[in-house]
């Protein structure tokens, strides 16, 4: 266990964030068990008030969870130094393996949280509060996820033993390399930004449509298309975009770019894909709630701007992905 | 629109109330401002010792007798440069002095005739000849030497031995050099009474840094009485203390926090009539309960907002102006002699981000509950009173 | 008695009891079913604790009855959410209460604009509407002051104004003579009088003579002990 004021910082903050969470799954799930709409009661109206506070506990613990990836982002690429052989934040996810495991329970959180408080925020605006019972059954799911991940960045910080000699990122996202993370890094260049545009492409057709016209399987599309964005962009920037934004064609570490040696273009190329994707996604999920009366209006009218809003982030991310490709005058296309 | 509407009530209600969020105010930067010293002073003791250890020698090889620090034989020297990839090899001398005068420890080093230390010099030169010495800013505050004066050391038989200062180290240099004495190699041997043929330690110069492991494994197995040490290994130590003095003093800290919070707490749910009854008039005029809760949101970010900022700018100023004069006491430990501390001003947002984590959630999270409480006044309250 | 489409506040058999199944369960309004039409002056008349308040408060959408339907604007409001309840409270009715109700340490215009705050509108129209309001009752020059420093008779017409400002169809006021002198409970009355030729609903909530003997009455309803006693048309 490193004592760092950054993994201090971690714990404390997921601490107080699980406890919010708990709260808020305790008093929900008290909610729904006796909620009746139909009744006038005072109890009634006791509970719907109490939504408020649920929802007002999980948004502020949500956008807390989420800040929370880029402080454990930073935090790793902050400790670092302390491995032999790490030289990039990749390297302090090497030293214990179950940083990648904190990793990807974060990013699922990232996506998991906003369809909660979308959910919610229909839930609100419907008067008829239909998705009651649907928000608080995610919200429990949600509170295991916050807890897991409370529990592995625990677990994961108390592992670190400064003295590990790790594989730094060279090693891990290099040709080479073993494993998962190596073979995407070895993926060929060319073809993959083919695969990469071509998906976006798609993409972005798809939505062009879903603007034009009410179709539902249109929607189903797109969410799937999402999804493949989403790992065809991530797997593409690994193995080629990095190139281009390192200028060197062996290093492919997706964590340097967070630094400002790199201008912070990490910040746009991930906001941009992450919005594209979960923008784009929420057509599909939100797709069969139309047939409740009181949501169809709204989810109609919010669709547009997740469309609009996914359109524009996807644009966004392309940009700052092909840019270097196209104007820093790097020929890596041999690689 | 409507956001900035409720920010325009939230702004004109927190000033209907200054002196009540005042305290409320003072108590927050009052912890930011303290997080962010112990912060900000930690990494800048961090990046100051690595600038300095980025001169150091590549690899230090002691030696050990019965699993102590022992002087290790000069010879070691010569098998130790056939080694391939090693460049200049060389035996240091140094030592602690403890100064009964005045109850303080000086670092003793002899200087090697052919040694280039990259040290600023304020006044005076290096000490040439026998009989002169350099020393450091510290050692000539509290000894009251300067240039040109006498410096009197009791060696190990028990005898006071006179040394010139020939010259004194610069505040700038004063971290590394603060308690520091420097003689030529001869002095400094002759005066601890040191063995013929022994020094503290010897320094190695490795050309290639991805093959400094390897060399000290070869050090290692030619000489199995010796333990090699590596720059990164020095490098890595000192973040550890360093990461780990200020994780400590935050969780002592962290106690300070929770009275924060619970004052924190207090505050928000105890309200007063008037507050309430204002809250129950905007709901029974047609504010929403989502309405109230975001008029809360901003009133908690505009605290929130002001006292980080507020306290961050205390912490900035507190660290970089005046070198932190309440903290380095405890940051410090052992040595009597502290160095006058100026560090360089930075702006890191990742330690901004760590103290906003720290300060913002727990605030955030005792103020939630309170603030919906208010939210749901019934708004048929202001009818009936 | 009408289509609840048909009239501006239709309500049946409505019921509200405060604290249900405690020993201090109050049946503050039982059963009553009432019509109020578009342009009416209504009055709620009867003694303290007749239930007028009560009523006032569900036909306001500021609570929900305990049974019994009430439509406003042909739209049922006995079982919607807090939140339309407030939507519809915001756009559809202006409220003058018995005791003000004014922030006292904000300015008179910040008083006024209150109503306006969570609807989003620009500034400058926002700023536009209350100074006409304020003009049309004869304050504008007291924009600035704090409210805390105005004569009752003023705070009085900053209260209306307040009320006026989101442009409602329904003025709600509760025993709004109480604290007024014979002179501005006339002043009032002829603001009120204004209104209703303007074509707003007024309904009044008095035990005052003055106010439920006023000509401009169109219909009294009178109440104890919960229930309607009579429902008169004049």
């Amino acid at each position: 266990m490193i004592l760092h004021p950054g993994i201090l910082a971690l714990i404390v903050g997921s601490s107080i964030v699980l406890m919010m969470v708990i709260y808020g799954s305790f008093v929900g799930t008290r909610v729904w068990l006796s909620w009746d709409f139909n009744s006038s009661s005072e109890e009634q109206l006791v509970l719907e008030r109490k939504t408020f506070l649920v929802s007002s506990i999980v948004r502020y613990a949500l956008a807390f969870e989420v800040f929370s990836i880029l402080l454990f982002i930073s935090t790793i690429d902050d400790i670092h130094q302390l491995f032999v052989g790490a030289m990039c934040a990749t390297g302090s996810l090497n030293a214990n393996p179950i940083g990648w495991v904190v990793l990807f329970v974060k990013m699922g959180i990232l996506l998991l949280a906003p369809v909660w408080v979308v959910l919610d925020i229909f839930d609100q605006k419907a008067g008829d509060y239909p998705l009651i019972r649907a928000k608080y059954v995610l919200l429990q799911f949600l509170t295991v996820v916050v807890a897991l991940d409370l529990f592995l960045v625990i677990k994961y910080f108390a592992g670190l033993h400064p003295e590990i000699i790790t594989s730094c990122c060279g090693a891990l996202f290099s040709e080479s390399g073993p494993g998962v993370a190596g073979e995407i890094a070895a993926l060929p260049s060319a073809g993959m930004m083919w695969l990469f545009y071509v998906t976006v492409v798609f993409f972005l057709a798809t939505l062009m449509f879903c603007l034009l016209h009410r179709a539902a399987a249109a929607r189903y599309v797109l969410a799937v298309l999402a999804v493949m964005l989403f790992f065809v962009s991530i797997a593409s920037v690994i193995s080629t975009f990095s190139m281009y934004i390192y200028q060197l064609p062996t290093h492919h570490c997706p964590f340097d770019m967070f630094q400002g040696n790199y201008s912070y273009v990490a910040y746009p190329i991930f906001l941009g894909l992450f919005s594209a994707v979960f923008f784009g996604f929420l057509p599909g999920i939100f797709q069969p709630l139309k047939k409740v009366t009181s949501l169809e209006k709204h989810i109609f009218e919010a669709e547009k701007k997740w469309l609009v809003t996914s359109g524009i982030a996807t644009i966004l991310f392309v940009t700052v992905v092909s840019w270097p490709v196209v104007f820093s005058g790097v020929e890596l296309m041999g690689y | 629109m409507r956001r900035l509407l409720i920010l325009d009530y939230a702004l004109s209600s927190l000033w209907r109330r200054r002196y009540k969020n005042f305290s409320i105010i003072a108590v927050f930067t009052l912890t930011v401002a303290v997080l962010g010293s112990i912060l900000l002073l930690t990494h800048s003791l961090k990046m100051e010792a690595s600038e300095i250890l980025a001169g150091a020698p590549d690899l230090v090889v002691q030696r050990m007798s019965a699993g102590r620090h022992d002087l290790i034989p000069v010879r070691y020297i010569e098998e130790i440069e056939k080694i391939p990839g090693v460049g200049a090899v060389k035996s240091r001398c140094w030592g602690y002095y403890y100064d009964a005068l005045t109850g303080s420890n000086f670092t003793l080093l002899g200087l090697d005739e052919t040694a280039t230390h990259e040290i600023h010099l304020l006044e005076g030169s290096m000490p040439k000849a026998e009989g002169q010495c350099a020393v450091g800013p510290g050692v000539a505050r509290i000894r009251n030497v300067k240039v040109g004066d006498e410096l009197i050391l009791i060696d190990s038989t028990n005898t006071g031995v006179v040394f010139e200062v020939v010259g004194t180290f610069t505040e700038e240099s004063s971290i590394l050099t603060n308690d520091l004495v420097v003689f030529p190699k001869d002095d400094l041997v002759w005066f601890f009474g040191l063995p013929e043929g022994r020094a503290t330690d010897i320094t190695v110069e490795v050309f290639n840094e991805s093959e400094v492991s390897t060399v000290a494994g070869k050090i290692k197995r030619m000489y199995p009485d010796t333990r090699p040490i590596t720059r990164r290994e020095i490098v890595q130590t000192y973040d550890a203390v360093f990461n780990w003095r200020s994780g400590m003093m935050l969780t002592v800290f962290l106690s300070a926090l929770i009275a924060f919070s619970i004052l924190a707490w207090d505050k928000a749910t105890g309200i007063s009539a008037e507050e309430r009854r204002e809250v129950g008039i905007l709901k029974a005029i047609g504010w929403d309960t989502s309405d109230v809760l975001e008029l809360k949101f901003w009133e908690g970010t505009v605290i929130s907002l002001t006292s980080f900022l507020l306290g961050l700018i205390f912490a900035f100023v507190h660290v970089f102006f005046f070198g932190a004069p309440l903290l380095t006491p405890v940051l410090k430990g052992w040595s009597v002699i502290f160095p006058d501390f100026h560090f360089t001003p930075y702006i890191d947002l990742y330690q901004i981000a760590v103290i906003g984590f720290l300060t913002v959630v727990p605030y955030v999270a005792s103020t939630v509950i309170p603030s919906w409480k208010t939210a749901v006044t019934d708004p048929e309250e202001v009818m009936r009173s | 008695m009408k289509e609840p489409a048909e009239a501006l506040i239709w309500t049946e058999d409505v019921t509200k009891v405060y604290n249900p199944r405690l020993p201090d369960e109050v049946r503050a309004v039982d059963r009553v079913s009432v019509t109020i039409d578009r342009g009416d002056v209504a009055v709620l008349k009867g003694p303290s604790g007749s239930g007028k308040t009560s009523l006032l408060s569900l036909i306001g959408c500021m609570s929900r009855p305990t049974s019994g339907r009430i439509f406003v604007d042909g739209r049922d409001v006995a079982k919607l959410s807090e939140s339309l309840l407030t939507a519809i409270r915001r756009e559809t009715f202006g409220f003058i209460f018995q005791q003000y109700n004014l922030v006292p340490d904000a300015s008179v215009l910040e008083n006024v604009l209150l109503p306006l705050y969570p609807v989003g509108l620009r500034p400058s129209e926002m700023k536009q509407r209350a100074n006409r309001i304020l003009e049309g009752l004869g304050i504008e020059n007291r924009r600035r002051l704090k409210v805390r420093k105005l004569s009752g008779g003023e705070q009085q017409r900053v209260a209306i104004a307040r009320a006026l400002v989101n442009e409602p169809d329904i003025i709600v006021a509760d025993e709004p003579t109480a604290h007024l002198d014979r002179q501005r409970s006339a002043d009032l009355l002829r603001v009120l009088e204004d209104l209703n030729m303007q074509g707003k609903t007024i309904i009044i909530a008095t035990h005052d003579a003055q106010v439920y003997d006023h000509v401009f009455v169109t219909r009294t309803i009178e109440m104890g002990d919960g229930r309607v006693e009579a429902e008169r048309l004049s």
